[in-house]
C-alpha cells in the first residue's frame, strides 16, 4: 500500500480488520523497527550538517561589505573555488585553511573502516563467525585510529597557530570535525555492543541486523565526511 | 482471519522490574515515564510561572520591589519565556502525553525502544537542574531574551553574559539530545508498532498531531543544536560565528566578521516549527476531546489529518516572518508574508471542524470540553492577530510592542495550557483511576478562561498605542496616555488571581488522587483504545495476555441504529448491536 493510499483510506467505512494490515510489535518485526529508528536518526543528522553547510557557505560569502575588494579577491581564486563556482566573492577576512596532508590518510582510513563493515555484513550472511568477528575489529579499530587522527590534525593546527579564532575557515573546521567525530563516537557505543556479543559467540545470522544498520550509519558518516572534506577543499 | 504471533501472546514478562525504585524511578515503562516528565514540566513551569507574577508586579507598581532590578527583570523575562516554550510545553505535550498515550492509542505495549525512552527522561531533568542551576551561577541566569540575540547575548553589560548564557546554551543541548531520543521512540512507534488493524487512517488525532509534532521536533530542534553550539564557541573560545567586529564599553572586541542575523535565521528556524511542536499536539488533542463530548465524529476526520501534515511541512518555509525588522532584503519579506497567510488555510479549516463537529452535537458540557471550547475562543483570537503580524507592512509598527505579546501569549501560551488542563481532566479518570471534584473544576475553567481574557485582551491595546514590550519601566514616555498605568495595574491583578487560581486545579488533582470516587473505567464513553484497557490505571504492558484488534475508526459516535451512542474501536464489524443501518 503506497502512502498515497495510506492516507485518503476512508477509514470511516465498514471494513475488516485485514485492511491495511498492520500488524503490531512482534518480534519478527524487531529489525524493520531498528531500522525505522535508523533511517529517523539520519534524517535528523542530515539536518544538523546541513545547516552546518548552508552556515558555512553564508558566512564564505561577502555580503553588503566593499565590492571593489571583494571583486578583487575573487579575480585570484581558482576556477574550482567554490566562491568562483557560484560566482559569490569571498568576505574579506575569509583565510582559505590550508588542510594538512593528514586528513587524506585519515579519509582513507575511514573509508577501509566501512569497508570493513561491509566486509561484516557480508559475512553476517555467509554465517562464518571467526571472518565477522575479524571484520568488525577491523571496522572499530580504524574508525578508532581515524578519531586518533583527527585529534592529530586539531593539534597540528592549532601548533600552527591555528586555533578556533583564527578565522571562520578554521572556526569551521573544528566545529565539522567535532561535531561529526561526535557522531562517530556515538556510532562506536553500538560498535562496543556489537563487538561483544559476537565475542560471548552470538550466531552472526543474529547479529545481521544490527551488523546491518551499523554498517548503513558507518556509509551514511563516511558520505558525510566527504561532503565537508570537498566543501572544505573548495573554499 | 490470518494467525500471527506477537508478543501479545508471548506472556513472558518484557522488562517488568521487582523493585520499587525499578518501578517508579528507574521505569522503563511509557505511563511511568509520561509522569515524571509531566512532574518535571510542571514543576519548572512554576518557577516560570512565578517569574510571570514578579514581572507583573513591576510592571504594574515599578520600583515597588527591590529585588526587581532591571537586569533581574531582563532575567525573569529570558527565563519565563524559555522555560514555558521549551522545557514546559513541549516537554509536557511530547514526553508527557506523547509518552502516556501513544502506546496505549495505537494499541502497543509500550514504546519500541524502551531503555531510550527512560533515557530520555532523565537527560531531560539534567537539562532541567542545568538550566536552574543558572539561577545561581556568579551573575545570574542570562537576561538576553528568549531568543538569545548574538551580539548582546555573549556581550558585557546583558545580564548573565558570563556563566548564565553559558549554563542556558548548555542545557538547551542536552535538552536538545533528550528530546532526539525521545522522539526516535515516538515516531518510529507510531510507524511501526500499531496493533492490528490500526491503519494510518484509523488513529486518532491525538496521536497524529503528537506524530506529526515529533517530527517537526527532530528536524528543527537541529536547528537550535547547532545555533547553541556555534554561540557556546564564539563565547568560550573566540570564534566569530555570529560576532562581528564590534566596539563594547569604549574597546573593541577580538571577534570580527561574523553574521548575527545568521543566528537569528538558525534561531527562528528551530523557533516557528517550535510553535507547532506545541500547537499540532494541541489541535489533536483537542479534536478527541470536542468529539467525545459532543457524541459526534469529527467533521471532516482525513481533511483533519491532512491539515496536521500541510501545517507541518508549511510550518518550515515561514520563519524569517519573525525577522522583518531585522534588515533583511525586503523581497524575502513578500515570499515569508505569502507562506505566512497560506498557512492559516489548513488551520482555518482545523478551526472550522472544530466547531461544524459541535454543531448539533449531543454536547456534554463537562470540564474537558470547556477547557477545549475555552481554546477554540483564545486560538481565533491569537490566530487573527497573527494575520496581522504576518504582514510586512503592519507588523513594522506593532513589532516590539505589547501587540506581539497579546498575540503569542493567546495563541502559543493560553491556547496549550487550556488544552493541557481539557486533556488533564480528560484522561485524568484513565491515569488514576479516580474522579475529579466537578464544581472545582468548573471553577477553574471559568477563573482561568476570563481571566486570560483581562490579561491579554489589554495588552493588544497597549501595543496599538505603542507600548514597547521588554522594557522595565516606562520613563519619559509623552505619546502613552496616563490610562496605560491603570490597565497595566488591572492586567497585574488578573494575573495573579489567576497564577493564584491554580492551587485550586492542583488541589483538586492531589485530593481527588486520594480522596476522589473510583471513576469508572470509561467514564466518558470514549471509543478509542486507551479506554479500553482491561485494568484502570493500566498496568504494565497495557493489554493483559493480548493485545487488541481494532476494527473501526476512532470515531464512531452516535452511529444511528448502535446500541449505545459509542462504538470502541476493538468491536468487530458487524457484532450484534454494534453497528446499525450503516451495514
Amino acid at each position: 500500500m503506497s502512502v498515497l493510499q495510506k492516507l485518503t483510506e476512508k477509514s470511516w467505512l465498514p471494513a475488516g480488520a485485514d485492511m491495511g494490515a498492520d500488524l503490531g510489535m512482534t518480534a519478527e518485526r524487531r529489525p524493520a523497527i531498528a531500522a525505522t529508528g535508523v533511517w529517523i536518526y539520519i534524517g535528523v543528522a542530515t539536518v544538523i550538517f546541513s545547516l552546518v553547510v548552508a552556515a558555512y557557505i553564508l558566512r564564505l560569502g561577502n555580503y553588503g561589505a566593499d565590492p571593489a575588494k571583494s571583486a578583487e579577491l575573487a579575480a585570484g581564486l581558482p576556477w574550482w573555488n567554490l566562491a568562483a563556482l557560484c560566482g559569490i566573492p569571498p568576505a574579506e577576512d575569509w583565510r582559505p585553511l590550508s588542510e594538512p596532508p593528514l586528513l587524506w590518510a585519515n579519509t582513507a582510513i575511514l573509508i577501509l573502516s566501512s569497508l570493513a563493515w561491509r566486509k561484516a555484513r557480508a559475512e553476517t550472511r555467509r554465517g562464518q563467525a571467526r571472518e565477522l568477528r575479524a571484520a568488525l575489529v577491523a571496522g572499530g579499530v580504524l574508525a578508532f585510529a581515524f578519531l586518533a587522527g583527527q585529534l592529530v590534525v586539531w593539534r597540528v593546527l592549532a601548533g600552527e597557530g591555528h586555533f578556533a579564532g583564527a578565522g571562520p575557515a578554521t572556526a569551521f573546521f573544528y566545529l565539522i570535525t567535532a561535531v561529526h567525530g561526535l557522531h562517530l563516537a556515538g556510532g562506536m557505543a553500538f560498535w562496543g555492543r556489537i563487538a561483544t556479543r559476537a565475542f560471548k559467540g552470538a550466531p552472526p545470522n543474529e547479529l545481521a541486523t544490527s551488523i546491518k544498520l551499523c554498517a548503513v550509519y558507518w556509509h551514511y558518516l563516511l558520505l558525510v565526511w566527504t561532503v565537508m572534506f570537498g566543501l572544505m577543499l573548495i573554499t | 482471519m490470518t494467525t500471527y504471533t506477537t508478543i501479545a501472546e508471548d506472556t513472558r514478562p518484557l522488562h517488568h522490574p521487582k523493585t520499587w525504585v525499578g518501578k517508579y524511578v528507574w521505569s522503563q515503562d511509557h505511563k511511568v515515564i509520561a509522569i515524571q516528565y509531566s512532574l518535571t514540566a510542571v514543576g519548572v513551569g512554576l518557577v516560570a510561572l512565578v517569574l510571570s507574577g514578579l514581572m507583573r508586579l513591576q510592571l504594574a507598581f515599578p520600583g515597588a520591589i527591590p529585588f526587581i532590578t532591571p537586569e533581574a527583570y531582563y532575567q525573569f523575562v529570558t527565563m519565563h519565556g524559555m522555560i514555558m516554550v521549551i522545557y514546559l510545553l513541549t516537554a509536557l505535550l511530547l514526553g508527557g502525553f506523547g509518552n502516556y498515550m501513544i502506546p496505549l492509542m495505537i494499541g502497543a505495549r509500550d514504546m519500541v525502544f524502551p531503555f531510550v525512552n527512560m533515557l530520555s527522561y532523565w537527560v531531560y531533568l539534567l537539562s532541567v537542574i542545568v538550566l536552574l542551576a543558572s539561577f545561581f551561577v556568579p551573575g545570574g541566569p542570562t537576561g538576553a531574551g528568549w531568543t538569545l540575540y548574538p551580539p548582546q547575548a555573549i556581550t558585557d553589560g546583558t545580564p548573565g553574559a558570563g556563566w548564565g548564557i553559558i549554563t542556558m546554551l548548555a542545557s538547551l543541548a542536552i535538552f536538545i539530545v533528550a528530546f532526539t531520543m525521545g522522539g526516535l521512540n515516538y515516531a518510529t512507534t507510531v510507524l511501526q508498532a500499531r496493533t492490528k488493524g490500526m491503519t494510518l487512517m484509523r488513529m486518532p488525532c491525538t496521536v497524529w498531531g503528537i506524530f506529526v509534532a515529533t517530527i517537526l521536533g527532530l528536524l528543527a530542534f537541529p536547528a537550535l543544536f547547532v545555533a547553541a553550539i556555534m554561540m557556546m564557541l564564539d563565547n568560550t573560545i573566540g570564534t566569530s560565528f555570529f560576532m562581528p567586529s564590534i566596539i563594547s564599553m569604549g574597546e573593541p572586541l577580538s571577534h570580527s566578521g561574523g553574521s548575527p542575523i545568521l543566528f537569528q535565521h538558525l534561531f527562528w528556524f528551530f523557533g516557528h516549527p517550535e510553535v507547532y511542536i506545541v500547537a499540532l499536539p494541541a489541535f489533536g488533542i483537542v479534536s478527541d476531546i470536542i468529539s467525545t463530548h459532543s457524541r459526534k465524529n469529527i467533521f471532516g476526520y482525513r481533511m483533519m489529518v491532512w491539515a496536521i501534515i500541510i501545517i507541518g511541512v508549511l510550518s518550515f518555509i515561514v520563519w524569517a516572518h519573525h525577522m522583518y525588522v531585522s534588515g533583511m532584503n525586503p523581497y524575502f519579506g513578500y515570499f515569508f508574508a505569502t507562506s505566512t497567510l497560506i498557512i492559516a488555510v489548513p488551520t482555518a479549516i482545523k478551526v472550522y471542524n472544530w466547531v461544524l463537529t459541535l454543531w448539533q452535537g449531543d454536547i456534554h458540557l463537562r470540564v474537558p470540553l470547556l477547557f477545549a471550547i475555552g481554546f477554540i475562543f483564545t486560538f481565533i483570537h491569537g490566530g487573527l492577530t497573527g494575520l496581522f503580524l504576518g504582514n510586512v507592512s503592519v507588523d513594522v509598527p506593532l513589532s516590539d510592542t505589547y501587540f506581539v505579546v497579546g498575540h503569542f501569549h493567546m495563541v502559543m501560551g493560553v491556547s496549550p495550557i487550556l488544552v493541557i488542563f481539557g486533556a488533564i481532566y480528560h484522561w485524568y479518570p484513565k491515569i488514576t483511576g479516580r474522579m475529579w471534584n466537578n464544581v472545582l473544576g468548573q471553577l477553574h475553567f471559568w477563573i482561568t478562561f476570563i481571566g486570560v481574557y483581562i490579561i491579554y485582551l489589554p495588552m493588544h491595546y497597549l501595543g496599538l498605542l505603542g507600548v514597547p514590550r521588554r522594557y522595565y519601566e516606562m520613563g519619559e514616555t509623552d505619546f502613552v496616555p496616563a490610562s496605560v498605568q491603570w490597565a497595566n495595574e488591572i492586567i497585574t491583578i488578573a494575573a495573579l488571581t489567576v497564577g493564584a487560581a491554580q492551587i485550586i486545579f492542583f488541589y483538586n488533582l492531589i485530593s481527588s488522587y486520594f480522596r476522589g470516587e473510583k471513576a469508572d473505567p470509561n467514564p466518558w464513553g470514549a471509543t478509542s483504545l486507551e479506554w479500553q484497557t482491561p485494568d484502570t490505571p493500566p498496568t504494565h504492558g497495557n493489554w493483559g495476555p493480548t493485545l487488541p484488534t481494532v476494527h473501526r475508526w476512532a470515531y464512531d459516535y452516535s452511529v444511528p441504529g448502535a446500541a449505545q451512542d459509542f462504538i470502541p474501536q476493538n468491536v468487530p464489524q458487524g457484532e450484534p448491536g454494534a453497528d446499525g443501518d450503516k451495514m
